[in-house]
């Protein structure tokens, strides 16, 4: 398993898994293949965690039309199987979601982020909103926040003043009937007075130091009278989060919470940070910001991947590949005047017939638009297939969003698809062929 | 004949002339220094503290143990040259052959009365060493003129600009030397010069012992007579010889050992009668010593001046430490340095930024062109702002990385010369440009703009050198302004003072390029302020180019912002 110091690019030399993708799903697929001692190389844009909100979602609506809420996601799940059997979690045990999450959660709390989950229980967010989001697994500092919302304790939300993406009173109005011992206060941040705007990051980093956080204490302390909970943005630090949360609680007398923001919003930071910094020392060959241009297949089944642009010979070999590109935005997929295509393998996608019937009439429909299930086709072993339902190349996996079948978004099911999926993929590249083929390994 | 040449008190007068034309150039130009204006100090030290402080600074050197360095300094980088020989061979060849060569025959030959004299009981011009010597010198002189000559054709353009004193000085000392070896050349053939000395040294016996002498002359020293009335037979020489030996060769070596005016008189041969009738030997001779007075009299005004200088400063600056300057004795050392300078074009050569100016064309880069400018601006003469303008984009593009410095054959300390200058610069109303721009705010200047470029109607050059990133919509487009970029910019981090915050933050400025308003974005903080640390460029998870757009929009800003005048005030909009 240990990587040459500086492979330089050498395409002679063959790494197990390459990973496509530096989403969630990317990540996942990853650390589930250097936890298995597989060679990695893994590449994708800067930061596709970052328009993460930080928390990890199982899954909680469905059926999307009738936006029914499921406070179990192990039920949801099932039912899904049963009325949606090609969904990509119809092709993935109970155990194994259970393991890939696990396994993923076990991770971050090893590194220093504490995520909590209760096994079968999706919990009650609240958004800078001021609404209820369903999610599954929720950042330490977060939970506070739902205890709060559950108990409908006197609570105060502070904001900043130039904070523009998070607003106090606009939680504090939106849960008015349902939460009325809800508070808002406005502070200016220490070192921020008189600026027209601030930046999330930027709090974040300042809060780090703690004369800061005793100066914002002391802003805050005269109003938290009653109250038996503060919440904050999601700014409270980057690295030392759960050290931050705790001196803000001991200098305000009162538990703490963070309400996650917009993306791209601190929590994302966080994980990328934690990704960039943690998985390298643990064996992964990490390719920032580099993307994969082209690829080619060898005779013996091989991937040759060009990573970086046409003018620049650096190739990789890989035996497999994880495809974990994303959708749109992470320009997985790619459209045009016609179609809906996959940019790099050329594999066929999944997609509704024609453009006219891409989206429905209305925009806000709660069924959602066929294109969001557009994606690509695969297998019980996450490999993609064409219309037939033929394997294209039996050492090419496909993870994440990409898949057809799926709305993650609607549904609440994005983090849970992507450990789950990347798990399968992993897995089923060990079955096929470290256990069972007689291929030459690394 | 000879005494009454040198002792004519026509050319005693000359010579005295030039001699008090020259002390007094040189004193005043050496006054010049204690006052002319050579930095941002000036108007608070007055002249006599300045004359003091340099008095008391070489004082405190004459006592110290920094005399023992001088020695070193004087021998290594005054006599032998070596800041030149380290950087440029050929130069050095030049130059050596020059120097050395001149002052050999000012020192042998010339001062021969007061020095050579002394020093030789035996010395005669015309005698081996002496005369065997003189034209080793003299050729050295001009082989170093010829490659200097030669340098100068071949490496014509901005990095070495040859101009009126640069060929005053090839000119001057080429006819010094050539019209001495002329002189020379012309005396041995001269039957004037044989009947003068035979009329004064030789006391003949027998009338055939004038033309045994002349047999004998003509051939051991070439001399040619105009009427050959005598018959050359061995016998006739063999008592030419004689007699030449009891008068002439004590003091007359054979005239080959001249092997440059020997050769030269055998050219000049067919025309020995016509020379000897216009008494050639004579106004030669007085077109050498003259060109010599010439020379010493415009000597403080010439590139020459740099024997004096030069010395000067590499003592001054070889004991002294360069990046600890002493403000009392600075203004002082910079106005010599100023005429330190030979505009020998090193420091150009070795320029850091000189790629700069091949890009620009504004020889205001260019340390040695900004040398130059120093000195029309320590003389006090009067520059356009348009031409202030350019000197301050010259001035400011340097970034005083010392290279210059450490290369310059006269040890001159130009980095301080740039960071005194500047000062004076930014105090006469020409700052950095980061400092003009925020004259206007970002809008401001896209009027300004938009008013200049529809009155002036010009294309845009500076566009075309740029990779036009911000043209092309293609780069930007991928924007989703999820902020990532400015949350992650130092600059805006940093800036927690309102008065001084970014305005339009990296989002926002590709945001305006989305909606085609390039030109609010040209004069903001942040493209301004940015210190490209890639932050923005790394993180962005959309892979757009975001440093790579903020810094071509800088070099946009500047390539249209140059053009407005910036002096006159901000319209009131009338809205």
């Amino acid at each position: 398993m240990a990587l040459p110091k500086s492979h330089n690019y050498d395409p002679k030399h063959v790494f197990d898994i390459m990973v496509i993708g530096s989403g969630i799903a990317g990540m996942a697929a990853s650390l589930f293949s250097i936890n298995r001692k597989l060679s990695t190389v893994q590449a994708g844009s800067a930061g596709g965690t970052l328009f993460t909100s930080g928390v990890l979602d199982l899954m909680a609506i469905h059926p999307i039309e009738e936006k029914k809420v499921w406070s179990n996601p192990w039920e949801a799940i099932a039912a899904l199987r049963d009325q949606a059997p090609l969904h990509p979690y119809a092709r993935i045990s109970d155990e194994d979601i259970h393991r890939a999450f696990e396994e993923m959660v076990s991770f971050l709390n090893s590194v220093g982020m504490n995520y909590r989950f209760e096994k079968s229980r999706n919990v009650r967010l609240i958004t800078s909103m001021g609404t209820i989001k369903h999610t599954y697994c929720v950042p330490e500092s977060m939970w506070h926040c739902i205890k709060a919302h559950e108990e409908k304790a006197p609570c105060l939300i502070i904001d900043f003043n130039g904070l523009r993406e998070f607003s106090g009173r606009q939680i504090s109005s939106t849960l008015q009937n349902e939460w009325p011992l809800l508070r808002s206060l406005r502070v200016s941040f220490p070192g921020t007075e008189g600026l027209n705007e601030v930046h999330p990051v930027h709090l974040a980093q300042a809060l780090e130091l703690s004369p800061v956080r005793e100066s914002l204490a002391a802003r805050i302390l005269p109003e938290i009278r009653n109250v038996r909970y503060a919440g904050f943005p999601a700014v409270l630090g980057i690295k030392k989060t759960p050290a931050i949360c705790a001196h803000l609680e001991k200098l305000l007398g009162v538990p703490v919470f963070e309400i996650p923001m917009m993306p791209a919003s601190v929590p994302g930071f966080r994980l990328k940070e934690v990704f960039d910094s943690s998985l390298p020392p643990k064996g992964l060959l990490r390719l920032i910001d580099k993307r994969v241009e082209s690829v080619t297949r060898l005779d013996n089944g091989n991937f040759i991947l060009n990573i970086g642009g046409p003018h620049q010979d650096q190739f990789i070999q890989a035996r497999g590949v994880i495809l974990a590109t994303g959708r749109f935005l992470g320009k997985g997929l790619m459209s045009d005047r016609k179609e809906i295509f996959e940019p790099l393998f050329r594999i066929p996608v999944w997609q509704p017939a024609n453009r006219v019937s891409w989206h429905r009439e209305r925009f806000l429909d709660p069924s959602g638009h066929p294109i969001n299930s557009a994606g690509i086709e695969v297998d019980d072993s996450f490999r993609a297939v064409d219309g037939t339902g033929k394997v294209i190349y039996d050492n090419l996996f496909i993870a994440g969003s990409i898949l057809a079948h799926q709305d993650w978004i609607r549904m609440k099911c994005g983090s849970g698809l992507a450990f789950a999926t990347a798990y399968a993929a992993v897995n089923a590249f060990i079955n096929n062929f470290v256990n069972s083929s007689g291929r030459v390994t690394a | 004949m000879e005494k009454t040449l040198l002792g004519s008190p026509f050319l005693y007068a000359l010579l005295y002339v030039s001699i008090g034309i020259s002390l007094a150039g040189i004193i005043f130009r050496i006054t010049r220094w204690f006052v002319v204006d050579t930095g941002p100090e000036a108007g608070l030290i007055p002249v006599k503290k300045r004359a003091a402080s340099v008095l008391k600074g070489m004082a405190s050197f004459v006592f110290s143990l920094k005399i023992l360095k001088m020695f070193k300094v004087f021998i290594f980088e005054v006599l032998l040259q070596s800041r030149i020989l380290t950087k440029d061979f050929i130069r050095w060849i030049m130059h050596f052959c020059i120097f050395f060569g001149f002052t050999m025959l000012l020192l042998m030959h010339a001062l021969d009365k007061i020095i050579t004299k002394n020093v030789f009981t035996d010395y005669f011009p015309t005698i081996d060493p002496f005369q065997f010597l003189r034209n080793l010198f003299g050729l050295m002189v001009i082989f170093g003129v010829g490659i200097a000559v030669y340098r100068r054709i071949r490496s014509r353009g901005s990095f070495l600009a040859t101009r009126y004193a640069d060929r005053y000085a090839l000119v001057i000392l080429a006819v010094i030397i050539v019209s001495g070896f002329l002189e020379e050349g012309v005396k041995m053939i001269s039957e004037n010069a044989f009947n003068r000395m035979v009329n004064t040294y030789l006391y003949p016996d027998d009338p055939e012992d004038v033309d045994a002498l002349k047999a004998f002359s003509s051939k051991q020293y070439g001399t040619v007579f105009s009427s050959a009335k005598f018959n050359t037979s061995p016998k006739l020489l063999a008592k030419g010889e004689m007699l030449n030996k009891q008068a002439c060769a004590s003091c007359h070596a054979p005239a080959k050992t001249a092997f440059i005016s020997y050769p030269a008189s055998r050219l000049i041969k067919p025309f020995a009668v016509t020379l000897n009738k216009t008494r050639a030997d004579i106004w030669l001779y007085y077109l050498h010593v003259l060109a010599c007075f010439i020379g010493l009299a415009y000597l403080p005004f010439s590139k020459f001046f740099h024997l004096i200088a030069d010395p000067l400063t590499i003592a001054v600056n070889g004991v002294s430490d360069p990046r600890n300057v002493d403000p009392s004795t600075a203004l002082t050392r910079r106005a010599m340095e100023l005429d330190a300078c030979t505009e020998c074009g090193t420091c150009s050569r070795y320029c850091s930024v000189s790629p700069v100016f091949t890009m620009l064309h504004n020889t205001e880069i260019l340390p040695m062109h900004k040398i130059l400018t120093l000195k029309r601006l320590s003389s006090g003469k009067k520059i356009g702002n348009a031409q202030m303008m350019t000197i301050s984009e010259g001035a400011f593009i340097c970034t005083t990385c010392f290279k210059c410095t450490e290369v310059c054959p006269a040890g001159i300390n130009l980095q301080d010369q740039w960071l005194s200058s500047r000062e004076l610069l930014s105090e006469m109303g020409h700052p950095l440009p980061h400092v003009w721009l925020k004259k206007f705010n970002a809008s401001e200047w896209s009027d300004r703009m938009r008013e200049n470029e529809s009155t002036q109607n010009e294309a845009d050059e500076g566009i075309v050198r740029y990779n036009n990133l911000t043209g092309d919509s293609n780069v930007f487009a991928l924007c989703i302004q999820c902020q990532t970029c400015t949350n992650v910019c130092s600059v805006v981090a940093a800036r927690t003072d309102p008065r001084d915050a970014v305005d339009i933050t990296p989002h926002k400025i590709m945001n305006l390029l989305r909606l085609g308003l390039h030109d609010l974005t040209l004069g903001s903080r942040m493209v301004w302020d940015c210190v490209t640390c890639y932050q923005c460029q790394e993180n962005c998870p959309q892979g757009i180019r975001v440093t790579d757009i903020i810094y071509e929009l800088k070099n946009k800003a500047y390539a249209h912002f140059k053009k407005i005048d910036r002096s006159a005030a901000v319209k009131e909009d009338p809205c």
